[in-house]
């Protein structure tokens, strides 16, 4: 196990290295000067100026140097300074990573909750009204635009009938009652696209597991129904959990720079809006390298869960 | 593979499919004929009647400049069509000689390819958008680019799984042994047996497309006002959200419905041309 | 620089008090209605931007206001009609002298930092020698550097020696100029300073969350009192919170997750139908949508299509429009309305598209022309920036609109020379010295193009030397003919701003000062 976890984290190695020069590479894609793009606006530079922000970003050495230089920094955490605040871009980005961590486990763990019930219970009665509805919602919720859901959550629960606020963020660890009650709305608008998609794999992982000899075996052998669900189905129904958490990392960092912006949660994902806007290029280059490299890990994870979950997949593979 | 006809009979059979297949097309005619089935310029501002409900002079409301927002959501429909289009195309266009390339070279080739495509497989396109609207400002261009960028690692995997499987049939190996050329071997064996696939993987990126467009147009990040896009009539709608949410309904609903047309003929057309694909995807 | 950033922040929320009827009266501390206020309590308050930095002498930022006003006391407090205001003043009285050009100030004995060091003379002089030092980057330099020395002739005396006569001095020290920061805490922290500030002001800065809140508690060595005698602030503790977006700022006015906002305008109504609620206006807050040219960048070099544009727009559609009739059409230029300076006789461009033609055909552009303006990310401009655009069109002008974030918009506009027009918004700065010695003098930081104007120049410097308030009032009259005249700065809508407050937020009345943004020092909760 231990081999294969290590194996597979030397593999990430040239991944994450090309990810790193394609975040790099955004750069190159900036029209005219790029040093004036780093020092961003409300600076009335001269041509002194401008060159000593060249050499401070090496941006007179070839591509290929700039970036290697530019990676041995960003290997020891200086991703450069913010444009607005003027703080170093990593420690503006840490108080906000652990605000969408937060926010996207607590979106997980709703869906989760959620979709894995609603897709055993759909299997379990296959065919009947709760089967049915279940269907209609999975099939709604991956192709509903989840800000658009949170537009209509915030017109119902909030405008309509204030039942719960509509903006901002309390940390769960600080206030947990008040910290949910903040991340009701925007984690189940998060959330809706994963909620369906485990409900839907859990549907038919269900139905599989019901249909297999050692399920028969257990309810011949006179063991409660419940009993069956819960130690059999429920094992096996874990593997359509992870599957769509491998897939579904990436969107929920999507979702969440929509998300976050649309209730004001002062995450990651509304930061770099905020610095697309001020046009705060290193803040926004830093940003995308650090969600990149957390669906990398993401993704990492998933293949152990795998392995670790499906005994057909061998360590050694 | 079936006959044309009967392909056609089956997929029109699954009544979902019908459904998604009416809604694409209604929305690929109102959006061609865009200006002679609404007369009103998306951008006229009537003065007289802000924040309308449904009256007959507005048959879907006007927003708080008075703009119809009938003639916007058709005009929104042109951009949603232009950018799941644009998107998808190019992600074919990059993806699937990506794809073929790795698995006719193997060895090194092959692991440079999915080295690369595994890099760019973590970040998804609003990612992308939102990287380049900080270089280079948003636009229609920009967000075609993110959105089919975002979808090269989709469909050179794809290409890439099929491929594999047709590589060790028999028919290729024939032709391989008999000399013929490797370019030809996968232009006339191994292409056509990956149309399947890429067609059922790009209906659904479509939809996914449609949705990446609308979240960029919110944030205010993708194309700009005031060119009349779902996303951008979401974003202006926002505020009004009180005394008018007509305004924001409409054009979520027409988001709505389309992705949901591409994803049901997605579905049906994976269930019909390739069964095996039965819950692999998305 | 200190402006440009401003500008958009401070509109965001307009808001504001009703003027007080004779404009002379003190501010009157306990209304009859009330039973008195109440001590303790926390007021939690919604605000649309977070600031800059907590230390006034760097934020750039408008919207920063709303956070030092309750950190600081400033040397010399104005009203809303610029009449200092002694009684919150850090100097109990001051001596203006021309020969030599010198102000001497008597300082209030007893202050304290909030880090527990004494306000005296040797405190002010570091405090502005802070300011004029280039290297400190702050914000109201530019208007400080008349002030060549300080003189520290007692520990609560003190005299500014200037180099020529400083009429603008005492309304510039209302403002981030006159705010004093405890020097050793400066000297101690460093850079950290401006998240750990130390003033004399009514509340202290106990915690502050990037982006979501600034926790601020009770200076319990306050110095300043209320009317009956009793000590200031009256609130335990203060949370101002971060709310981006103004139509969830309303909705958590509503549901009472915070108590005190400034209104977008669509909810005013329902504010005011609403019983649990009590609103306070403040008309000319701020400027609310304005057009500036860059007179040195083609095609608005040349004045006639500037006055074309002037002319094609119509300020009472765009009332209707965005701000749901609330705000006032613009009568004259960028002086504050409610102050001396602003004058209503002076002619400027107004709503007439057969005008706009006119000055099109003297331009040799019958058929109009194309050109890009820029505007700020903001929910009032951008829809307004497009309904600028319909009304060129009807002229035959093309519009293309950039939208940007404030701070870009400024250094692209003002700096970079990107854009010919710029749709923006404008906070209420009383002072009119400050607005024109930055945007109308030549080498002013907000004077796109910097067009060389020897006539301008003599009368922004003649305007901020005179002490007379009548002799300046003439002068900025004269500023204004030539700014509307050839359309520089365009003003197009005056803001009214609405606070609203459950009822059982005590003072309200109080609650926007000169420059219209939130002073909570005489707030309370009667709850």
């Amino acid at each position: 196990m231990w081999h294969f976890i290590g194996k597979r984290a030397l593999h990430m190695l040239p991944v994450m290295l090309l990810i790193t020069f394609l975040v790099y590479g955004m750069m190159l894609a900036i029209p005219g000067d790029p040093a004036r793009a780093l020092v961003g606006p409300g600076e009335a530079l001269d041509e002194e100026q401008l060159a000593l922000i060249r050499a401070e970003h090496n941006l007179d050495e070839p591509v290929v140097v700039q970036y290697v230089l530019w990676l041995g920094k960003a290997l020891q955490g200086d991703l450069g300074r913010s444009s607005q605040s003027r703080r170093p871009v990593s420690q503006e980005l840490a108080t906000r990573a652990a605000t969408t961590l937060q926010f996207g486990i607590v979106a997980w763990i709703l869906a989760v909750i959620v979709g894995v019930p609603a897709g055993i219970l759909s299997a379990v009665y296959r065919g009947k009204a709760a089967d049915y509805v279940a269907t209609m919602v999975s099939i709604a919720g991956v192709a509903i635009p989840n800000f658009w859901l949170g537009i209509m959550a915030i017109l119902l629960f909030g405008v309509k009938l204030g039942w719960l606020p509509t903006q901002g963020y309390v940390d769960i660890f600080e206030d947990p009652l008040d910290g949910l009650r903040h991340m009701i709305l925007p984690a189940f608008a998060l959330g809706i696209t994963s909620w369906a998609l485990i409900m839907r794999q859990s549907r038919s992982a269900m139905l599989e597991v019901l249909a297999q000899d050692y399920i028969r075996t257990a309810r011949a052998k006179g063991l409660g129904e419940r009993r069956v669900l819960a130690v059999h189905a429920l094992r096996n129904a874990v593997l359509p959990i992870v599957t769509v958490f491998g897939l579904q990392t990436g969107r929920i960092f999507a979702g969440a720079v929509v998300i976050e912006t649309l209730f004001g949660i002062p995450g990651m994902g509304n930061f770099m809006v905020q610095a697309v806007f001020a046009r705060d290029f290193m803040a926004v280059q830093g940003a995308v390298l650090l969600m990149a490299m957390a669906v990398l890990v993401a993704n990492l994870l998933t293949d152990v869960a795998y392995a670790w979950l499906d005994p057909r997949i061998k360590y050694g593979g | 593979m079936a006959s044309e006809r009967s392909l056609a009979q089956r997929l029109f059979g699954v009544p979902y499919a019908a459904f998604g297949f009416v809604v694409i097309a209604v929305t690929v005619v109102l959006s061609l004929l865009a200006p002679w089935i609404v007369p009103v310029d998306p951008e006229e501002m009537d003065f007289d009647n802000l924040l309308s409900g449904i009256t007959s002079a507005h048959l879907l409301g006007s927003d708080q400049l008075g703009r119809d927002t009938l003639a916007r959501v058709v005009y929104g429909a042109r951009i949603a069509l232009m950018v799941s289009l644009g998107a998808v195309g190019l992600g074919v266009l990059i993806g699937a000689p990506l794809g073929l390339l790795s698995v006719y070279f193997r060895g090194w080739a092959d692991d440079i390819i999915m080295r690369a495509i595994d890099a760019l497989v973590v970040f998804p396109s609003l990612l992308i958008a939102v990287g380049l609207a900080a270089a280079i400002g948003g636009s229609l261009t920009t967000v075609i680019l993110a959105i089919g960028i975002a979808n090269v690692p989709w469909m050179a995997r794809i290409i890439r799984s099929q491929a594999l499987l047709i590589r060790e049939l028999d028919f290729v190996s024939a032709a391989e042994a008999s000399g013929v050329g490797h370019l030809r071997i996968m232009l006339r064996h191994i292409l056509p047996n990956c149309v399947a696939p890429v067609i059922v993987q790009s209906t659904l990126s479509m939809g996914y497309a449609v949705l990446t467009e609308a979240a960029l147009g919110f944030i205010g990040v993708g194309i700009q006002p005031p060119t009349p896009t779902w996303g951008n009539m979401l974003q202006s709608a926002f505020p009004m959200i009180e005394q008018q949410p007509l305004l924001s309904i409409v054009p979520g609903l027409a988001i709505f419905m389309l992705v949901l047309a591409f994803n049901f003929v997605g579905d049906a057309m994976r269930d019909v041309l390739d069964p095996r694909l039965r819950g692999v995807l998305y | 620089m200190a402006l440009g950033s401003c500008v958009l922040a401070c509109v965001a929320t307009l808001s504001g008090c009703r003027e007080r009827a004779t404009a002379g009266d003190l501010p009157t501390a306990l209304k009859t209605h009330d039973s008195g206020p109440r001590y303790g309590g926390h007021l939690r308050v919604g605000y649309t931007t977070e600031p800059m930095s907590l230390d006034a002498v760097l934020g750039r930022s408008g919207g920063d206001a709303y956070y030092w006003h309750q950190i600081y006391d400033q040397l010399i407090d104005a009203h809303r009609d610029l009449r200092p205001r002694v009684e919150t003043s850090l100097a109990t009285s001051w001596e203006i002298s021309t020969d030599p050009n010198a102000i001497t100030f008597q300082l209030r004995e007893g202050v304290t930092f909030h880090d527990g060091t004494p306000f005296d003379g040797e405190a002010v002089k570091r405090n502005v020698e802070r300011i004029l030092d280039p290297a400190t980057m702050a914000t109201p330099r530019a208007s400080m550097t008349v002030i060549t020395s300080v003189d520290v002739l007692d520990p609560h005396e003190v005299r500014f020696n200037l180099s020529r006569p400083w009429g603008a001095g005492r309304n510039m020290l209302a403002d981030r100029g006159g705010v004093m920061n405890s020097p050793a805490a400066v000297s101690a922290l460093g850079p950290d300073y401006g998240w750990h500030p130390s003033g004399t002001g009514p509340f202290r800065v106990e915690n502050v969350i990037t982006g979501t809140l600034v926790h601020l508690v009770r200076n319990q060595s306050y110095w300043g009192t209320d009317e009956a005698g009793g000590r200031l602030p009256y609130l335990d503790e203060i949370t101002i919170r971060v709310i981006r977006n103004r139509t969830v700022l309303a909705s958590a006015l509503r549901t009472g997750e915070i108590d005190v906002a400034y209104l977008p305008y669509n909810d005013v109504a329902t504010f005011e139908r609403d019983p649990r609620f009590r609103i306070e206006t403040y008309p000319g807050g701020a400027v609310a949508m304005l057009l500036t040219f860059n007179q040195s960048v083609a095609p608005m070099n040349d004045v006639n299509l500037r006055l074309a544009v002037s002319h094609a727009v119509d300020p009472e559609v765009i009332n209707r429009a965005i701000y749901f009739g609330r705000n006032m059409i613009a009568d004259g230029g960028m002086w504050p309305i409610g102050s001396w300076a602003h004058d209503s006789t002076v002619p400027r461009p107004t709503y007439d598209p057969e005008k706009a033609r006119e000055y099109l055909r003297r331009a040799g552009r019958p058929d109009g022309f194309e050109f890009t303006a820029v505007t700020n990310n903001d929910t009032y401009l951008v829809p307004g920036a497009e309904v600028i655009r319909a009304m060129l069109k009807k002229v035959g002008i093309t519009l293309n609109i950039e939208v940007l974030a404030t701070g870009s918009a400024t250094e692209g506009f003002f700096h970079a020379g990107a854009y010919s027009m710029y749709v923006t918004s404008w906070s209420r700065y009383p002072e009119p010295d400050w607005l024109a010695s930055l945007a109308y003098k030549s080498d002013g930081f907000y004077n796109a193009g910097n067009l060389p104007r020897p006539d301008m120049d003599r009368l922004v410097e003649a305007g901020a030397s005179l002490y007379d308030v009548a002799e300046r009032r003439a002068v900025y009259r004269q500023i204004d003919e030539i700014v509307l005249g050839e359309a520089w700065y365009m003003p197009l809508l005056y803001s009214v701003i609405y606070a609203a407050a459950p009822a059982d937020v005590g003072n309200l009345d109080q609650l926007m000062g000169w420059d219209a943004k939130m002073s909570l020092k005489t707030l309370y909760l009667a709850r």
